[in-house]
C-alpha cells in the first residue's frame, strides 16, 4: 500500500525537518557549535562503522584520515591557493589515495596485520606532522585555515551556515552509507561476516570489496576532516590522537556495533556528553578509557539493540491491548 | 525403585566411568541425545558409529573439551560434569584425538616428556617412556626430530604415547587407525590390545569400522545419531544390527 | 679517523639498541603469540616501567637495584590480575579484547600524565662513567645495559627451554588444545604470559630510559616500534622477534648518525610496508 510506504519515511522525514528548522528555533550558538561537531563526527563514526561493523575490517586508523583530510584543505589554500571547496573535494582524495595504498597491501591478510598496519598509520601521521614543521605548523599546530565562501558571502566565524554546510554533507554521505548497506555489496559483507566459509563457496570475492569500502570510508572521512578543520580554524596533530578513536568507538558501541544507523545516535550522546562535560584533559583521558572498557562489557549489543527490543515489547503491548477475547495472537 | 534405579546403584559402587543421560549441542545441533554410558575399571570399550554421529563429540565431552548441556560424568565417584580439561586429566581420563593436537614446533621426546607435565606423572615418567618406546620402537628412534616431520603413522603413535606418558588410567582414544596402512592399523589396534591386558586402563575406544575392531573389544557400543542403538558383548553382534546402525 | 670512529659507534649503538628493542618486541610477541592478543598497552607499561623506576629511584630514593625490581614486580602483579580478572571474560572476542586495551592504554597514559606532570623525565643512568671499546668511548651506561638485556634474555631462555612452566607455556603457544588434554593449565598459562609481557615491556622501559626522555609521547613512539619489529620479524615468533630488532636497531643507529634522528620512524614505518606488501609472513612468521 502506498500509504504504508509513505508512513515508513515518516520519522525519516521529521528528523530532517527538525535539524532544518532547529537553528531557526534556537539560535544559541554554542549549542548550534556542538551540533555542528555532532554531525560531522557521526559521518566519521558511521564511515568507521561501515568499514568494521559491516566489511569485518578491523581498522583503526579512520583518525588518520581525518587528520590528513583537515592539513590537505590547509596546506593546499596556504601554499597552491586552492579554493576550499576543491580543497575539500581533495581533502577526501588525498586519504583515499593512502587507504588504496594501505588497503591494497594489507587488505588481502589477516585481520591483525590490517589493526597493526592501520594503528601504526594513526601513530606516525602526527610524527610526520610534526616533522616538516614549516609546512604543517608542527606540534602546535596549522591555524592559516581558509574561510569558505560562496560566491561573495563568506562564512567567517558564523556557525549558521557551517551547520547547513555541514547537514547537507552529512545527509549526503550517509545517504550513500546507507545505499551501500543495503547493495548487494553491503549483503555480502553481511553474509562473510556471519558465515566467512559459505559466503566464499558463493564465490564472494571480499578483497576488491574490502579495497573498494576502505577507500570511500576514507574519503568521507577525510572531507570530513576538512570541514571540520576549515570550521574550527586550525588543525593539530592532536587530531590523530587515540582520544577520538575512543569517543568514536563507544559511540559505535553504544549505537550497536553494525547496526546502522545505531552510531549516529551514539555519536550525538557521546559527543555533546564531550563537549558539555569539560573537564581537564587528563583526567578525561581516564574517564574515556573507563568508559570504552565498561560499554565493552556492559552493552555488548549496544543501544541500538536496546532499542529493538523496546520497539518488540511496546509492539507487542500494542498487539495483546488490540485483540479481542476471542481472537488469537 | 525401578530397575534403572538399582542398576544406577550398582553402577556407581562397581563402574569407573559413568555417563548419564548427557545432551550435547553444537548450537542449534543436538549431537548426542540423552545418552548413558559405563565403563568397568580395565575394560575396553568399543564405540562404532559412522562420521558425524557423535563419536568425537561424545569423547570431548567426557575429557572437558566440550560441554553438555544437561546430564553428568562421574569418573571413579567423583562428578566431573563440565569440569576444565586440565582438571579432569588429573583425575585420570586422557583424551587421545583424531586431530593429534601435537606440539608440531618441538621434538618427539619433548612432547613425550610434556606429556609427563602433571606432577603425579613426572615420578613414572622414566618408566613410562620405556613402556611407550617398547610399544613403539619407531618413536625411539625419531625422538630427536621435530614432530613436523614425523609421518601420519608415527604422529598417531605419538599421540597415543603422549598420553599415556600422563599417567591416566582411563583412555579415550578417537580414531587411531584413520590413514593409516592395513598393516600400521594392526600394529596399533595390537598396541592398544596390550595397553588393556596390562591390566591397569580402561579404555574407551572409537572407530568407524566395526570389522576391524571389534575384536579388540569387551564390550562394544553402536552410536547412531546421538544415541545408542546396541550395547552388548560382541558375540551378541550380527550383520543386521551393525547394517541397520551405519543406514 | 672520524669514518671509522663514526662507524663503531654506529655499530655498537645499533648492537645495543638492538638489544633492547629485542626485550621490548619479545613482550608483544608473547603476548600474541600466545594468547592471541594484541596487547595496545605495550608502550604504556613501557613508560610506566620506567616512571615507576623514575619515582622509587628519585622520589622514594631507593637504590638502583631494587627500584628497578618494585617497578617490574609491580607491573607483573597488575599483569597477573587485569589478565584473570578483566581480560579472560572476553578471551574469545578479539575487537574486544583490543579495545579494552585502548582503554587501559588511555587510563594508564592520563594517569602518567597526572601524576609524574609531563616534562620530560630523565633516569639517571645506572653507572656513571666511559669506557673504551675499539676505538670508540662508550658510556659505561649503556654497557651495564647491554649486559643486563642479555643477562634478561639468558633468563628467559633458560625459563622457556629448562623449566617446566617455560615448557608449559611453549606448549600452549604450540597447540592449547593439545597442552589442555594433558594437564597444563591454560587459563593460568595465559594470565601468566600476559604477566610477563608487560613486565618486559616495563623493564626495556627502564633501560631505554637514560637515552630517552621518558614522556607519554614515548608511550606512542615504543607501541609503533615493537609493531614493526613484530611484523618485520613474523608474528608470533621469538626468533625473529630477535633478529628484527637487531637489524632494525642497526637501521636506526645508521639513520639517526648519517641522515638525522627524524627519519628513523619514517624510513622503519616504511620498511613495514615493504614487508606486508612483498613477504607478510616476515622473517620467520609462522601464523
Amino acid at each position: 500500500m502506498a500509504q504504508g510506504n509513505a508512513i515508513k519515511y515518516l520519522p525519516l522525514g521529521g528528523v530532517i525537518a527538525i535539524f532544518l528548522a532547529f537553528p531557526f528555533l534556537y539560535t544559541n550558538p554554542y549549542i548550534l557549535h556542538i551540533l555542528i561537531l555532532c554531525i560531522i563526527w557521526s559521518v566519521v563514526a558511521s564511515a568507521w562503522n561501515l568499514i568494521l561493523g559491516y566489511a569485518g575490517v578491523i581498522s583503526f586508523g579512520q583518525l588518520a584520515f581525518f587528520t590528513l583530510g583537515a592539513y590537505t584543505v590547509g596546506m593546499l589554500h596556504k601554499f597552491l591557493h586552492i579554493s576550499p571547496w576543491i580543497g575539500l573535494g581533495l581533502a577526501g582524495i588525498v586519504p583515499a589515495l593512502v587507504g588504496l595504498g594501505i588497503g591494497l597491501v594489507c587488505l588481502r591478510l589477516r585481520g591483525i596485520y590490517v589493526l597493526l598496519i592501520t594503528l601504526s598509520l594513526q601513530e606516525i601521521v602526527p610524527v610526520f606532522i610534526k616533522w616538516q614543521t614549516q609546512y604543517t605548523g608542527g606540534a602546535v599546530g596549522f591555524s592559516d585555515m581558509p574561510k569558505l565562501a560562496i560566491g561573495s558571502f563568506s562564512y567567517g566565524n558564523n556557525p549558521l551556515p557551517f551547520y547547513f554546510t555541514a547537514f547537507f554533507m552529512a545527509a549526503l554521505f550517509i545517504f550513500i552509507i546507507h545505499k551501500i548497506i543495503k547493495s548487494s555489496i553491503g549483503l555480502a559483507f553481511v553474509a562473510l561476516r556471519d558465515s566467512e566459509n559459505f559466503a566464499r563457496t558463493l564465490g564472494v570475492n571480499d578483497y576488491k570489496y574490502k579495497v573498494l569500502v576502505f577507500i570511500i570510508s576514507a574519503f568521507i572521512t577525510g572531507v570530513m576532516g576538512g570541514l571540520y578543520g576549515l570550521y574550527i580554524g586550525f588543525a593539530t596533530p592532536s587530531l590523530c590522537g587515540w582520544e577520538y578513536v575512543v569517543i568514536l568507538l563507544i559511540a559505535i558501541f553504544l549505537g550497536g556495533e553494525g547496526k546502522f544507523p545505531g552510531e549516529i545516535i551514539g555519536t550525538f550522546f557521546i559527543i555533546a556528553a564531550t563537549e558539555l562535560l569539560q573537564g581537564t584533559s587528563s583526567l578525561r583521558e581516564a574517564a574515556l578509557g573507563t568508559t570504552i572498557i565498561l560499554v565493552v562489557f556492559l552493552l555488548p549489543g549496544g543501544l541500538i539493540s536496546m532499542i529493538h527490543r523496546l520497539r518488540k515489547k511496546i509492539g507487542e503491548g500494542l498487539r495483546k491491548t488490540s485483540v479481542g477475547a476471542g481472537q488469537s495472537g | 525403585m525401578t530397575l534403572r534405579w538399582w542398576k544406577s546403584i550398582w553402577g556407581k559402587a562397581t563402574m569407573s566411568l559413568q555417563v548419564e543421560t548427557i545432551n550435547v549441542f553444537y548450537g542449534q545441533l543436538h549431537i548426542i541425545r540423552d545418552l548413558s554410558l559405563s565403563v568397568a575399571k580395565g575394560e575396553l570399550v568399543c564405540i562404532f558409529g559412522s562420521n558425524g554421529h557423535g563419536k568425537s563429540t561424545l569423547l570431548k565431552a567426557v575429557c572437558g573439551l566440550i560441554k553438555s548441556q544437561s546430564g553428568s560424568v562421574i569418573y571413579e565417584g567423583v562428578d566431573i560434569t563440565n569440569h576444565r580439561v586440565w582438571e579432569i586429566v588429573k583425575r585420570g581420563i586422557v583424551y587421545i584425538p583424531e586431530d593429534r593436537n601435537l606440539f608440531s614446533g618441538l621434538t618427539v621426546m619433548e612432547n613425550l616428556m610434556l606429556g609427563a607435565y602433571l606432577s603425579k606423572a613426572r615420578p613414572k615418567a622414566e618408566e613410562n617412556l620405556r613402556t611407550i618406546f617398547h610399544l613403539f620402537p619407531r618413536l625411539e628412534e625419531r625422538k630427536k626430530q621435530i614432530v613436523s616431520t614425523l609421518s601420519g603413522g608415527e604422529l598417531r603413535m605419538l599421540a597415543v604415547g603422549r598420553g599415556l606418558m600422563t599417567g591416566a588410567d582411563c583412555l579415550l582414544i578417537d580414531e587411531p587407525s584413520i590413514g593409516l596402512s592395513p598393516l600400521l592399523k594392526t600394529e596399533m589396534y595390537n598396541v592398544i590390545k596390550r595397553i588393556s591386558e596390562k591390566g591397569q586402563c580402561t579404555i574407551i575406544l572409537v572407530e568407524q569400522d566395526v570389522k576391524e575392531a571389534q575384536w579388540l573389544a569387551d564390550r562394544i557400543y553402536l552410536l547412531k545419531h546421538g544415541e545408542f542403538v546396541f550395547e552388548g558383548r560382541k558375540d551378541a553382534l550380527d550383520e543386521e544390527t551393525i547394517k541397520k546402525a551405519f543406514l | 679517523m672520524e669514518f671509522i670512529s663514526n662507524l663503531g659507534i654506529t655499530i655498537i649503538s645499533g648492537t645495543i639498541l638492538g638489544n633492547i628493542y629485542g626485550l621490548m618486541a619479545l613482550g608483544l610477541t608473547l603476548i600474541y603469540g600466545i594468547g592471541n592478543i594484541f596487547n595496545f598497552t605495550h608502550g604504556a607499561f613501557f613508560i610506566w616501567g620506567a616512571y615507576l623506576a623514575w619515582f622509587l629511584i628519585t622520589q622514594v630514593h631507593l637504590n638502583m637495584f631494587l627500584s628497578i625490581l618494585l617497578s617490574v614486580s609491580c607491573l607483573f602483579l597488575f599483569g597477573l590480575i587485569w589478565e584473570k580478572w578483566v581480560l579472560k571474560p572476553k578471551r574469545q572476542d578479539f575487537v574486544s579484547i583490543i579495545t579494552i586495551g585502548l582503554g587501559l592504554m588511555m587510563i594508564l597514559d592520563s594517569m602518567a600524565h597526572y601524576l609524574f606532570d609531563p616534562t620530560k623525565k630523565a633516569l639517571p643512568p645506572l653507572v656513571e662513567g666511559n669506557v673504551d671499546l675499539f676505538f670508540v668511548t662508550r658510556s659505561m651506561n649503556e654497557v651495564v645495559d647491554f649486559l643486563i638485556a642479555m643477562g634478561i634474555l639468558f633468563t628467559l631462555w633458560f625459563f622457556f627451554s629448562k623449566t617446566r612452566v617455560g615448557m608449559a607455556i611453549r606448549a600452549v603457544s604450540e597447540n592449547n588444545v593439545g597442552a589442555s588434554i594433558i594437564g597444563i593449565d591454560v587459563d593460568k598459562i595465559y594470565t601468566l604470559s600476559f604477566a610477563i609481557g608487560i613486565s618486559l615491556a616495563g623493564l626495556s622501559g627502564i633501560l631505554l630510559a637514560p637515552e630517552v626522555y621518558i614522556s607519554t609521547e614515548a608511550g606512542g613512539d615504543a607501541l609503533l616500534k615493537a609493531v614493526i619489529i613484530v611484523i618485520l620479524g613474523g608474528l608470533g615468533s621469538v626468533k625473529g622477534s630477535m633478529y628484527a630488532a637487531f637489524i632494525l636497531g642497526m637501521i636506526e643507529s645508521a639513520i639517526s648518525m648519517y641522515v638525522g634522528m627524524f627519519w628513523v620512524l619514517p624510513s622503519w614505518f616504511f620498511i613495514m610496508v615493504l614487508i606486508l606488501a612483498l613477504r607478510p609472513r616476515g622473517l620467520y612468521g609462522t601464523r
